[in-house]
């Protein structure tokens, strides 16, 4: 029995090493073959949208009394962190040439969700604040919503 | 009533693993991209945690063996040192992110800084395991963490359709846009799967059995706590999954952070939902970081044959009390560095995969041993069947694991 389980110790071990350097040397080959591509970009004005939708959400807990005024500062500044995160991976230097524009309006889309998430967390639990938080998180849910959807076609 | 309480033990292990942060953003996450698609996934992996988690805990009660004896013994040296290191890697991993995780709860209580509350996590839980019993860890931390309940009550409020939840249960695949959809939907099955079955749920709940003294005559009660505490933890991911598919699938939303989590609960009960997800959420995610910190001493006093347990006094035990100590400060410096610790975990539950079989064929192979346990307490054919099985779906997960890990850009799609 000793025997057996390390023989099958010793065939599982090298199965799993082996699959884990196939995918490092197809993971090494993908990032030496160039830019970002739209798939990436996809990804990262999906985030932002998700972004945009959460603080949309918070702002309609606070204007309903569901949250504290510390929770709404806090969270859209966890949320805010995620924001700039995504934001920095929008160099058009990092994409294809032909995605140039479409980065940049990301990035701008990104700056402006970054200010209203910083609006709220001064902001807090006030009325106005969240309020006018999310008018702006619903506007920029609406303009990443499109540029995804041009990205899928 | 004194075995009663050892119910803790199997609720502890099963919050620490069904309900950590990494699996609680993972569920929420999963139902809010694929609706109710991939509960047959938690199922699947509850009947293996239980299966698992009674064999390693009926090895315990009638050989006093621990799960990393058995790895020494059975995998051989080389194996077993390997699945040590890679062990002790995931538990630091997870416990990172757990000790990220409690910073970003505090930070949603009091608005102090993130690093700061990061250093008093890390001295809260030195504090609570030097001066708590094992046994006490297990109460405060198993039964606080039933806070989290309020995600049933929320995902019954948010009125599901009840027969699509029903159908999530039976195993399939959705209707996708692409093929990178696929993979993705691939990438959080093997992900949910490997939540459900993290390895050191094993280790804690098999060393947490022994700290409890159990003998031959607990195997009975061994079984009856390894089902409570899975089918609890897994109810938990259930409801998580069903208020991300109601609350936030049609919002378009993924949510990454534990706060966005909080707003499922908050939005049908208010403040006090709120402040029952956040309170539920800290003693989960500390009872993971104390069950990884644990589980990192365990493991290593166990290999070397150091005397371990907090059943000793630390002087008596100073290398395994080192360990966990050494654990917990390794995880709060690599948090104050400022990294996320949500991402961490991701990384974390992919490589568990990865040494799943490692550690769950030795504790089969024992269970089944009839020489060795005795015809009474050794696996009988359904425990038999069902162990193989399971061994064959962690091995086809930990085969596929990294490579899905990287295809989907770190679950990304």
């Amino acid at each position: 029995m000793h025997k057996r389980a390390r023989s099958w110790s010793s065939w599982l071990g090298v199965a799993v090493l082996l699959s884990v350097v196939a995918a490092g040397a197809f993971a090494f080959a993908s990032a030496a073959g160039g830019a970002a591509d739209v798939e990436s970009l996809k990804n990262d004005v999906s985030e932002l949208k998700s972004q945009a939708g959460v603080g949309r959400l918070l702002a309609e807990q606070a204007l309903a009394g569901n949250v504290t005024d510390t929770f709404v500062r806090a969270q859209s500044e966890q949320i805010r962190k995620g924001a700039e995160d995504t934001r920095a991976k929008l160099d058009p230097k990092e994409f294809e040439q032909s995605l140039g524009t479409q980065v940049l309006k990301a990035s701008d889309a990104a700056l402006r969700l970054e200010g209203t998430l910083r609006a709220l967390r001064e902001g807090g639990a006030a009325r106005g604040s969240a309020e006018s938080a999310k008018r702006s998180f619903e506007a920029l849910y609406a303009e990443l919503s499109e540029m995804e959807d041009g990205l899928k076609q | 009533m004194k075995k009663f309480v050892e119910i803790f033990l199997g609720i502890l292990t099963a919050m620490g693993g069904f309900v950590e942060v990494g699996e609680l953003v993972f569920s929420v996450n999963a139902g809010a991209k694929f609706g109710f698609h991939l509960l047959w996934v938690v199922a699947l992996g509850t009947i293996g945690i239980i299966a698992f988690c009674e064999m390693a805990g009926r090895v315990a009660a009638v050989k006093e063996q621990p799960v990393f004896n058995l790895i020494r013994e059975r995998a051989g040296l080389n194996a077993g040192l390997v699945t040590l290191v890679a062990a002790n890697l995931v538990n630091l991993l997870t416990c990172t992110a757990e000790i990220g995780g409690i910073a970003l709860l505090w930070q949603l209580l009091s608005g102090w800084p993130y690093r700061w509350l990061a250093l008093l996590a890390l001295v809260f839980l030195l504090a609570v395991v030097w001066i708590l019993s094992f046994q006490w860890i297990e109460r405060v931390f198993g039964l606080l963490g039933l806070l989290l309940c309020v995600y049933l009550g929320a995902a019954y409020y948010l009125r599901p359709d009840w027969t699509q939840v029903a159908a999530g249960f039976v195993p399939n695949v959705p209707r996708l846009e692409s093929s990178s959809e696929y993979t993705l939907f691939a990438y959080f099955v093997v992900a949910i799967l490997s939540s459900v079955l993290l390895p050191y749920e094993v280790y804690f709940y098999a060393s947490g059995a022994i700290e409890d003294g159990w003998n031959p005559s607990d195997v009975n009660l061994n079984r009856i706590i390894s089902i409570i505490g899975s089918v609890l933890g897994s109810l938990l991911a259930v409801a998580l999954m069903v208020c991300g598919a109601q609350v936030f699938r049609p919002l378009g939303v993924e949510p990454q952070l534990p706060g966005e989590a909080a707003l499922a609960a908050s939005m049908t009960f208010g403040k006090a939902g709120l402040l029952a997800a956040i309170g539920g959420m800290f003693f989960a995610f500390a009872g993971a970081a104390i069950e990884t910190a644990l589980s990192g001493a365990y493991n290593l006093a166990q290999f070397f044959g150091w005397p371990w347990g907090k059943f000793r006094p630390a002087r008596k035990a100073a290398r395994f009390s080192l360990t966990w100590m050494i654990t917990f400060a390794l995880s709060a410096l690599v948090i104050m560095t400022g990294v996320d610790p949500v991402s961490v975990v991701e990384y974390s539950i992919v490589f568990s995969v990865v040494i799943l079989p490692f550690t769950y064929f030795p504790v089969l192979v024992i269970a089944r041993d009839k020489e060795l346990m005795g015809e009474e307490h050794a696996n009988g054919r359904f425990a038999n069947a069902v162990g193989w099985f399971y061994l064959a779906v962690i091995t086809l997960a930990a085969l596929a694991a990294v490579p899905l890990l990287i295809a989907t850009r770190g679950g990304k799609g």
